[in-house]
């Protein structure tokens, strides 16, 4: 929601109330309890600047009171009795609506199964649905001493085609790829061999041994974060939709290749997660569980989601474009330095010039149109494609958005402000065009849509947004 | 007290008393229904699934814009597809403390679901790295995890209701408006008149008079392609209060985020192709790039390091990387790089490449 200028308190701010303490004044008002500062109770400051802050102060009290009126309108489209209602009912009747929806909703709500109160927006059936729907993951629990899957969440079956019971109390070493066992050993192993401990440093770039860290590395709280290759099992899945393998293979999207005659399927996951102290202070457990006899085990709580390779990762673009400013018959009066990224000339090189002298004969007729057209516009956006003559005499495809600058007290035109951003050539050519009755429109490789934002069937270009 | 004679008109006084009187009545009456509203809005706070020391101080605006996040909530999880909240599918692994024979070996496992299963919400936000939120179809938030606040420093009564594009950075609006697959307000995005364009894709304050934008119904089906692609990634710059500008400032800069995620579809009982899909909203999970607190990287039996220069050319690289490609046959490889760009306006630009090869 939009914050009203001037206001200082951020919404859930903790604001003096001062509720038994207001003066008479504020009665007139129906305020809804105003928590802002009351500049008349300060005697020290002129009738002028009371007579302002009044003024300013009502300018704040209306948008805050319009803000309420419509979350007030937004509750009770929530709220299934005040619906029902045939006329809307007053503030009030909603807000009691709304208390005993609430209470009719939360009766059943967040008291775990041992009796603790754990007040949350989501359950943690919603939060294991959520994350299983966003990310594909599951959520498991893995003794570190041995290996043992401790714990592991039904939503193991949609992502891996495992069952539960398949997981529980297996070892993980069994789970994954073969070649991936030594990676799950240092992952959860409590010795370093001086030999494995290497850190990246970041800001150096340089690569050492692991110094101090070791200690820390098996404590809890630790964190933890690797990538493996899991096996695929055959647990059919209901319901069917969120069979997330059938979905992966039918898009070849595993990234690890069919799987050969008898061998198991894999897929990449992506596991994080923490080291927790195991088992948890009185509870005793069979000796196979810890190895070390003494309680000192720790194991690892991890999320493990897939990797999916998604098509809009396949081209990562940075676009990058410059800003430009011309006068109206469109010469160069300002561009900032990133034109060398983008076109290649430095901003002296281009000041002074006019761009349709860099723009493709070809083109030109289009662009001295929408010149004129920008100028009309006072001030509105206008899109125009066009080819430009790069530093190393290339044509590079450009779209640039452009709209012009009035000076507000004269309504003259300052100046024409541009941005100009390269287009990838190749994602042109698969361009389709089509004309629809209110402008043209196109649908880019990555199924993203362009199109125009007004009409002019008469400039006969290419309007991109 | 009663009106006597003289007549109203002719006694100015009398008017005048029975003007306060008025105002008198007025003012308690308007002073009875604030309190009573007042009372109804704590007990709408106290209902809000968080901690009382939080409820006890929102502000009412803040109360009902939470309250209408999460009745909104509970639709979204109810009649999206699939619906959230169902009963776990078959039946449930033994995990009976009596189990004889072969299956004794569960028994520590029953242990285990008892405790974890009751608070596997917070198990799954703590093992993550990362936050998690899902935003309805208009771009508001209906839910963000408390984490949020370990990569962005921003808190989850705050963004729970508001809109993601008061958050989102100006250069970035549009792509996110994209793949939720709506169109923009004027008001909104880089190319507002008079707005961000003029200094560039630097400007960080956020309109604040933008009105809400317009979700792009069934109309436009080129949003959600023929073979049905529901998935998102891409990378956005959202605000932080964690990131520094300038040496000794501490104000609200960017993180780059790395958003994976889902649309998140209506439910519907027929699967008749002609109706187009209505999209609910998506849900994400989001990364911050790189890790808050991380300088260094540890490198673990299958990882080597490379190093490239700005052509992503690879001018070092460990002679490790034998030990897992290998190029008589065709490697497989999905590449992401953690590169670190800084360019004249101290704008750091993360690219994050994770390198994952396999050998077939």
């Amino acid at each position: 929601m939009a914050t009203p200028a001037g206001s200082h308190a951020g919404p859930g701010a903790v604001v003096p109330k001062g509720n038994n303490k207001r003066p008479a004044s504020s009665d007139y008002e129906d305020d809804d309890g105003s928590k802002l500062f009351r500049c008349d109770d300060d005697p020290s400051l002129s009738n002028d600047k009371e007579r302002f802050a009044r003024e300013n102060h009502s300018e704040i009290e209306r948008r805050r009171r319009n803000k309420m009126t419509a979350y007030i309108t937004e509750l009770s489209e929530m709220v299934p009795t005040c619906n029902a209602l045939a006329r809307k009912p007053d503030k009030l009747t909603i807000l009691r609506m709304a208390v005993s929806h609430m209470k009719s909703l939360k009766g059943s709500g967040n008291t775990g199964t041992d009796g603790t109160y754990k007040p949350s927006f989501l359950t943690d059936q919603e939060l294991k649905d959520l994350i299983l729907e966003a990310a594909d993951g599951f959520l498991f629990v893995v003794s570190c001493e041995s290996g043992r899957v401790v714990y592991v969440s039904d939503s193991i079956t949609p992502v891996l085609n495992q069952a539960q019971s398949e997981w529980l109390g297996s070892s993980l070493y069994d789970q994954l790829h073969p070649e991936d066992m030594d990676k799950l050993r240092e992952q959860l192993s409590s010795t370093e061999n001086s030999s494995s401990g290497r850190m990246l440093d970041l800001k150096t770039g340089t690569v050492k041994k692991e110094g101090t860290q070791s200690s820390a590395r098996m404590s809890v709280g630790a964190r933890r974060s690797f990538i493996c290759r899991m096996r695929c099992g055959g647990c059919s899945v209901e319901p069917v939709s969120r069979n997330r393998l059938g979905f992966l293979k039918s898009r070849n999207r595993s990234g690890l290749g069919p799987a050969k005659d008898g061998e198991p399927q894999y897929v990449v996951v992506h596991c994080t997660g923490y080291i927790r102290s195991w088992p948890p202070a009185g509870v005793s457990l069979s000796e196979e569980e810890c190895d070390s006899g003494q309680g000192n085990c720790y194991c690892l709580v991890a999320i493990g989601r897939l990797q999916v390779e998604r098509e809009s990762v396949c081209v990562i673009s940075v676009p990058v474009e410059f800003i430009s400013r011309h006068n109206c018959q469109g010469t160069f009066t300002f561009v900032d330095h990133r034109c060398m990224a983008t076109v290649g000339y430095q901003p002296q090189e281009l000041l002074g010039k006019n761009f349709l002298e860099l723009a493709h004969p070809e083109d030109q007729g289009l662009l001295r149109d929408s010149l004129q057209q920008v100028v009309k516009l006072r001030g509105q956006v206008l899109s125009v494609m066009f080819r430009f003559r790069a530093k190393n005499r290339e044509w590079i495809w450009m779209r640039t958005s452009s709209f012009t600058f009035q000076n507000p007290y004269s309504e003259e035109i300052e100046y024409i402000i541009c941005t100009n951003a390269n287009v990838n050539s190749s994602v042109f050519k698969q361009v389709e065009l089509g004309q629809t009755g209110t402008g043209v429109s196109g649908t880019n490789l990555d199924q993203s849509i362009w199109h125009t934002d007004e009409s002019h069937p008469e400039l006969g270009g290419y309007n991109g947004y | 007290m009663a009106p006597t004679k003289p007549s109203i008109q002719q006694d100015p006084s009398r008017r005048e008393r029975l003007q306060a009187l008025r105002k008198e009545k007025s003012r308690d009456a308007a002073r009875s229904r604030r309190g009573k509203e007042n009372f109804e809005f704590y007990e709408l706070a106290k209902m809000l699934p968080l901690p009382g020391a939080i409820t006890s101080q929102l502000d009412k605006a803040s109360i009902i814009r939470l309250t209408i996040s999460y009745l909104k909530m509970r639709d979204f999880a109810n009649q999206g597809d699939p619906p959230w909240n169902l009963r776990i599918e078959g039946p449930p692994p033994n995990t009976s403390v009596k189990a004889i024979g072969s299956q004794r070996r569960r028994s520590p496992s029953a242990v285990a679901t008892e405790i974890f299963e009751p608070h596997l919400g917070s198990h799954i936000l703590q093992s993550l790295d990362g936050f998690v939120f899902a935003l309805n179809k208009e771009g508001r938030f209906l839910y963000i995890s408390e984490t949020v606040s370990i990569y962005l420093g921003l808190s989850q009564v705050e963004l729970t209701g508001s809109s993601v594009f008061d958050y989102v950075h100006p250069g970035d609006q549009v792509e996110m408006a994209e793949q939720l697959g709506m169109k923009l307000p004027p008001g909104r995005g880089l190319l507002s008149q008079g707005g961000g364009a003029e200094d560039g894709a630097s400007s960080a304050s956020s309109s604040s008079h933008s009105e809400t934008p317009e979700p792009v119904e069934s109309n436009s089906p080129g949003h959600l392609s023929p073979d049905n692609s529901l998935e998102r990634s891409f990378f956005i710059r959202m605000k932080s209060t964690l990131t520094k500008r300038g040496v000794h400032i501490k104000s609200s800069g960017y993180k780059v985020i790395h958003i994976t995620g889902r649309l998140r579809i209506r439910m519907v009982l027929t699967h008749n192709r002609s109706v187009p899909n209505q999209v609910m909203g998506m849900v994400v999970v989001a990364h911050a790039l790189p890790p808050p607190t991380i300088n260094e990287v540890r490198i673990d039996c299958q990882m080597f390091v490379t190093r490239v220069n700005m052509d992503l050319n690879i001018v070092y690289c460990e002679n490790r990387y034998l030990a897992f490609l290998s190029f008589q046959k065709e490697p497989q490889v999905e590449s992401y790089a953690l590169i670190c760009l800084q360019n004249q306006n101290d704008c750091v630009i993360y690219i994050y490449i994770l390198t994952i090869c396999s050998v077939l």
